[in-house]
């Protein structure tokens, strides 16, 4: 059962109400209560997520989000481009990991729901009448944790982020910030943001 | 007037390039030919022609860019040969001021050349090298048997817009190593110019 002020938080902060946002809810919290972590105020969690873009249900992304404090700012959240709804939580401080993925079945509701009809035939989320949108929260919301997920087995994953820099300089031409593992140089030493550089990349 | 198929053999030094006998660097070589020949262009002296070939890795027959870089020039080292890694046998040829060129070896072609005794005995794992020369020899013959629009489809690609990457000769030294970078990969670290590896960057 899905703590509803949770939900509401997670509504809010997504802008609009779908089913996928709640399944990374219930994905993260059950993934969290298997390694027997709290969401986490800075870095502590590292969340994979196995999906890509510009596909359905990519919401699920910003329940868990919500769910974990593994956040785009924070940096500790990460996509995997493989087209699929797992997550793996990752406690960086135990080294310890977990898989959760939503059962197809329980996918295949969302699916075959006139949600779906709508949202394909161009509806944007947010104008899909509530009546059609809240029955499939509500199914994402009541659901056990074993009609809905499936949880793996707690493993070993020894986590290394990639180094984290401080360092930056004043772009030569532009004037902006930019951090200096970014930074480039021009044919006459002038050190220059990526932009500023003309080399792309 | 009969189209003479097998004007475009490799030669010996394109076979002695590629290492082993297989059918497909010649194929590539034909191909790459016969881009040249449509594009009205010479072999490739200096960096002007570009490749952007479809193959990929992890899979056979990617002998077929040798033979495309014998015919044509447009060569790894001269930065001229891409790859897009989408796993097809295919390449599109671009020249500056005219339309590129697509070639790809049609379905029907690949199915009816892989019914060639070469091609059992590389789904054994036998390496090229491995297989009786008389086996490779007559799987490239049979290939210079058949007539250009039987192995290749052409299309004229007008929507395909390639901007080559502008070169440059400046360099620096890298003040950790000493040893020299070229300016688009040199890194900045404390204030210092730096080549990637010794930046820690990675990149």
């Amino acid at each position: 059962m899905l703590d509803r002020e949770l939900l509401a938080f997670g509504q809010r902060f997504h802008g609009h109400v779908c089913p996928a946002m709640p399944m990374g809810l219930r994905a993260a919290l059950a993934a969290m209560a298997k390694l027997g972590v709290e969401r986490a105020p800075d870095g502590q969690l590292m969340a994979l997520l196995e999906l890509d873009e510009d596909h359905c249900a990519t919401c699920f992304a910003d329940g868990v989000q919500v769910a974990t404090g593994c956040t785009l700012g924070k940096g500790n959240i990460k996509k995997l481009h493989y087209g699929k709804w797992g997550l793996t939580l990752i406690d960086k401080k135990t080294k310890r990991a977990v898989r959760v993925v939503p059962r197809a079945e329980a996918m295949q509701r969302s699916k075959e729901s006139q949600f779906m009809q709508l949202r394909k035939s161009g509806v944007p989320a947010s104008q899909v009448p509530a009546e059609v949108a809240a029955p499939l929260v509500e199914m994402v919301a009541n659901a056990p944790d074993e009609a809905l997920l499936k949880v793996g087995e707690v493993f070993e994953y020894d986590w290394h982020d990639a180094p984290h820099t401080f360092e930056s300089v004043v772009c030569a031409s532009c004037g902006e910030m930019t951090v200096t593992r970014n930074a480039r140089v021009t044919s006459d030493g002038q050190v220059v943001c990526i932009p500023c550089s003309g080399y792309g990349k | 007037m009969v189209e003479d198929t097998k004007r475009y053999r490799p030669p010996e030094w394109a076979f002695a390039f590629h290492g082993h006998l297989c059918p497909f660097m010649p194929l590539g070589y034909r191909m790459g030919m016969l881009a040249l020949e449509r594009l009205g262009v010479g072999r490739e002296k200096d960096h002007t022609l570009h490749v952007i070939a479809e193959l990929g890795e992890g899979h056979p027959q990617t002998c077929l860019l040798d033979g495309v870089q014998a015919a044509t020039g447009a060569t790894y080292g001269k930065v001229l040969m891409e790859k897009t890694y989408w796993g097809k046998l295919a390449a599109t040829f671009w020249y500056p001021e005219k339309t590129p060129l697509r070639y790809s070896l049609k379905a029907s072609f690949i199915e009816d050349f892989g019914r060639l005794a070469f091609f059992a005995h590389r789904q054994k794992g036998l390496e090229p090298s491995q297989i009786p020369e008389a086996v490779a020899l007559e799987a490239i013959d049979w290939v210079f048997e058949q007539a250009d629009d039987t192995v290749f489809e052409v299309t004229e690609r007008w929507d395909f817009v390639y901007t080559p990457v502008k070169g440059s000769f400046g360099k620096a030294k890298c003040s950790v190593c000493g040893e020299y970078v070229f300016e688009r990969y040199v890194r900045v670290r404390d204030g210092q110019a730096v080549c990637i590896p010794c930046s820690g960057y990675g990149k």
